[in-house]
């Protein structure tokens, strides 16, 4: 069960920033702080797994409004999804 | 209140901290030292989780994290708001820091090779195997680490080594990262490391990047810059590149060079000093000399007059260097306007781009000589300084000395007087540590991976703490041998199966991080500590039991290394009340603080080149401390700046700067001259393109631990291959099209990016080396620095060959 801060930078355009923070405000996974200096907005992410938290990211970091997306705080949990890496394939040729 | 909700206020806590910028803004206190935990984190998230501070196990930043764990287990971790480095910040990997202890692959048994397979074996056999291995050739066994030892794991790989085995083949991973850098300063100050400290973020007013990243290599360390503008203040930033990357979308300036433009670039700011009359001449007068590489270049080269450097450097005109550089003459110019107006700090930085160069020593000689030529020295925010890639390549490689030619605290094997101190400090027999310096990297490997008959005289190494089948250049030549060969027998000490630990004899499962007690140096000279928080998987343990353990075995075979001079095991480790400890049983390691021991024994080596250091005790309250620590006015005091009056204690009262080790004894720092010369291999025809590898921002090293952490593994899953624009309009190269890179070397096969995160020049191509499943390094050149031995990473040629494009839907 991950818990996450981040700090979203907003655009200066005020309708979409003000479109970005309704929409954050009515996500039940999301609790928003105060919007700061700079378009900086703090939000904490509160998903069931790390893959939830991952997409979940990637849905703010694609909002219209949303400039940048940088983490702040993890709590992690609930690790643990890791696959192993496939096994390396080594392409080379011999020295000419 | 439920833990969760506590936790979610922590984690609004830190954004909101950030997103007002308060953190970076805080210089915190240098005085009293501040509590362990941050008051402000352990009152959010509850009872049931303990916090503890420790060093990001990353790069050489040394950013401080706190740690939360419950129930044994790392479950959270955040910035430290009380941290001098990064004020509580954390770059996505620091973040994601505690993640890296938790990869399922994690190794929880020692293995042996037998008939091809890797079989599980005891902790006993395992040592045994080892110190037999040493036994029965002393002379052809090498250690081989890297700037991810902890102080006291390296320190007691170092004293196995030199003080035990009396043989000098021992060298880090740091050899391919920044070895240029130490002898760059050891040749121009006569004592490794830097002179300045990372408080310059805060006070330069331009800052030159010399082919260094730092938005995605340093992170933390470009935040503090950058932020600085959004309060407000005027930073200029000046990126000197031979790609375009993250960094130069931040610089007033970026200036693409050509590969080995720098030595040009450098010699030309020099000229034009020199041309217009701007030097600092008080400076240059009171503090500096003049020296030259001799016919065969060494560290010492040789004395020159003020007017023969500045005859061979006034050929250097804008128009020759735009010439050799690719950069513009108006351009040259305004680096010389900037160098030649004193009333603005500069601070240089560099990190892979100067010290992977087989003219890295020159190069990086040549830019501490501007600042000095100019006078941007010892003002805070007005210096050169080296970043570092590991998290003790400072504090392990280059204090403890764990290279070929060191003794710990800077002193040096080829020394007399130097072998005699570390004898009477080990309290070993003299004559004990061998006067020859050992070899280097890629003489270690050529010579492991070289049949004995052929002169390949290493016929044992033992890793621990880096992946040389990954990292090294050239592997087919340097690597990839010794595996069929058999009797070469490589034994590795990991964390993960990594292409070194696959291709092992003998895999040891190693603790990492806070898994067990450690010590660390950062890239400014600080020394930080933590303690052991959570217990390491399976049977994995620390690799400073597992060096103690091996010594011991061998003391017990009779080894007469392994005994001191009154015939007492070399590792006597005591307790409290005085009694001798056993920590080489495990069942007993944890009885006494062996890291401790290591580190007070240690320390005794660091006043004789004026790098003290505090008790143990010092850091354990500390947020890291800055070398020289000495006591003044009963406290323990760090040093910011080093040989200059008012701050660093060693500097005689009354002297504004004092460069007191002095390669000609007089106080004085060297400006040394160097000729642009061409690299070793260049695009032709057959080979058209320039090769440059590196790092990106969500990958540490080659990947081992952070393509273990799923968030950055999905952040940047594989290896790709850079391709500008044109030139792949050109070749036909399409997004995502793969590509078959070719080098005389060998080949590879990835996927082309065109003008992705980093947008390389026409002619060039970049490859991140982060992926273990697409080896770059089986393309790298092996040539290196004359004077470090350091290979050059970012310069090779190679052709692209379209090789297949992807099936898209319609």
């Amino acid at each position: 069960m991950p818990v996450a801060g981040l700090v979203l930078t907003l655009a200066d355009h005020e309708g979409l920033r003000g479109a970005a923070i309704a929409t954050f405000e009515g996500d039940a996974r999301l609790m928003v702080g105060a919007l700061a200096q700079g378009g900086r907005l703090p939000v904490v992410t509160d998903t069931a797994t790390l893959r939830e938290e991952q997409d979940l990211w990637n849905e703010l970091a694609r909002t219209p409004g949303v400039l940048l997306v940088d983490l702040a705080f993890h709590d992690s949990s609930d690790a643990g999804e890791f696959t192993s890496a496939e096994l390396p394939s080594k392409q080379r040729r011999e020295e000419r | 209140m439920e833990r969760r909700d506590l936790l979610k206020l922590a984690a609004l806590s830190a954004a909101s901290s950030l997103a007002s910028r308060r953190a970076l803004a805080q210089v915190p206190s240098q005085g009293a030292q501040p509590p362990a935990l941050d008051p402000s984190i352990a009152a959010r998230t509850g009872a049931d989780v303990v916090w503890n501070k420790a060093p990001c196990r990353f790069c050489g930043t040394g950013c401080t994290v706190q740690v939360g764990v419950r129930g044994g287990r790392v479950v959270a971790i955040a910035g430290d708001r009380l941290a001098p480095v990064n004020r509580g910040l954390l770059c996505v990997k620091g973040y994601h820091v505690g993640l890296a202890l938790y990869g399922t692959d994690r190794l929880t048994r020692p293995m042996l090779k037998r008939n091809g397979r890797h079989e599980p074996i005891t902790w006993p056999e395992a040592i045994d195997v080892i110190a037999r291995r040493v036994m029965a050739n002393p002379r052809g066994f090498a250690f081989y680490g890297s700037g991810q030892w902890t102080i006291p794991e390296g320190y007691a790989a170092q004293k196995f080594m030199k003080g035990g085995l009396g043989s000098n083949h021992i060298d880090p991973n740091a050899r391919l990262c920044m070895a240029s850098a130490v002898t760059g300063y050891m040749s121009t100050f006569g004592v490794d490391e830097p002179y300045n400290c990372f408080d310059d973020l805060d006070h330069a007013d331009v800052v030159v990047l010399w082919g260094n990243n730092m938005a995605e290599m340093h992170p933390v360390l470009f935040s503090r810059l950058i932020d600085r503008r959004t309060r407000g203040e005027r930073v200029t930033l000046i990126d000197m590149t031979t790609r375009r990357t993250r960094t130069s979308a931040f610089a007033d300036h970026v200036l693409l060079f050509k590969p080995h433009g720098d030595l040009a670039l450098a010699n030309g700011i020099a000229a034009e000093l020199l041309r217009r009359g701007t030097l600092d001449r008080s400076f240059v007068e009171s503090f500096c000399a003049f020296r030259k590489d001799k016919a065969t270049p060494d560290l010492n080269g040789e004395a020159m007059t003020f007017d023969e450097y500045r005859q061979r450097v006034a050929p250097y005109t804008p128009e020759r260097v735009e010439q050799l550089s690719g950069v513009s003459a108006a351009d040259v110019r305004m680096l010389a306007d900037l160098f030649s107006d004193r009333s603005k700090k500069i601070l240089s930085l560099w990190c892979m781009g100067m010290n992977q160069h087989t003219r890295g020593t020159a190069i990086n000689r040549m830019v501490h000589g501007v600042h000095m030529l100019s006078g941007h020295f010892g003002r805070p925010g007005d210096g050169p300084q080296s970043l570092t890639g590991q998290p003790s390549a400072c504090g392990t490689a280059r204090e403890v000395g764990t290279i070929a030619h060191l003794l710990p605290g800077g002193l040096l094997v080829a020394n007399a007087e130097h072998r005699r101190i570390a004898e009477e400090i080990w309290n070993v027999p003299a004559g004990r540590i061998h006067p020859t310096p050992g070899y280097h990297t890629v003489q270690m490997w050529e010579r492991f991976s070289t049949a004995h008959d052929r002169g390949g005289d290493i016929d044992t190494i033992w890793v621990q703490v880096t992946n040389p089948a990954q990292s090294l250049p050239n592997l087919e030549k340097l690597f990839a041998p010794s595996r069929a060969m058999a009797d070469k027998f490589l034994i590795v000490s990991d964390v993960y199966p990594t292409a070194t630990v696959r291709a092992a004899d003998l895999i040891l499962p190693s603790a990492m991080w806070v898994e067990k007690n450690g010590m660390t140096g950062n890239s400014e000279r600080r020394t930080q500590q933590w303690f052991k928080m959570v217990n390491p998987p399976g049977e994995a343990r620390p690799d400073v039991w597992q060096t103690i353990a091996v010594a011991r075995r061998l003391f017990e075979l009779g080894h007469p290394g392994m005994r001191d001079r009154d015939g007492a095991f070399l590792f006597r480790m005591r307790n409290a009340s005085g009694a001798e400890v056993p920590a080489w049983d495990w069942a007993h390691f944890a009885d006494v603080n062996v890291d401790e021991q290591l580190f007070e024994e240690y320390r005794r080596f660091s006043t004789h080149k004026h790098k003290n250091l505090a008790p143990y005790g010092e850091y354990v309250r500390a947020r890291g401390l800055r070398w020289p620590v000495v006591q003044r006015d009963g406290a323990w005091r760090e040093t910011r700046y080093r040989f200059v009056g008012g701050e660093d204690p060693h500097v005689a009262p009354g002297r504004r700067v004092q460069f007191y080790h002095s390669v000609t004894h007089d106080d004085r720092a060297q400006i040394w001259f160097h000729d642009h010369v061409n690299p070793p291999e260049m695009p032709d025809a057959q080979y058209p393109f320039w090769l440059c590898t590196g790092r990106v921002l969500e990958h540490w090293h080659s990947g081992s631990m952070t393509m273990r952490i799923p968030q950055l593994r999905r952040a940047m899953p594989n290896a790709y291959v850079e391709v500008n624009r044109d030139d792949a309009a050109r070749l036909g190269i399409r997004d995502g099209d793969t590509v078959t890179l070719e080098s005389r070397r060998g080949s590879l096969s990835l996927p082309a990016w065109i003008d992705g995160r980093g947008a390389p020049p026409p002619g060039t191509v970049f490859v991140p080396w982060f992926d273990e499943r697409l080896m770059i390094n089986n393309l790298t050149l092996d040539a290196h620095d004359p004077i470090s031995k350091q290979p050059d990473y970012k310069k090779c040629a190679v052709r692209l060959v379209l090789a297949r494009r992807p099936e898209r839907t319609p």
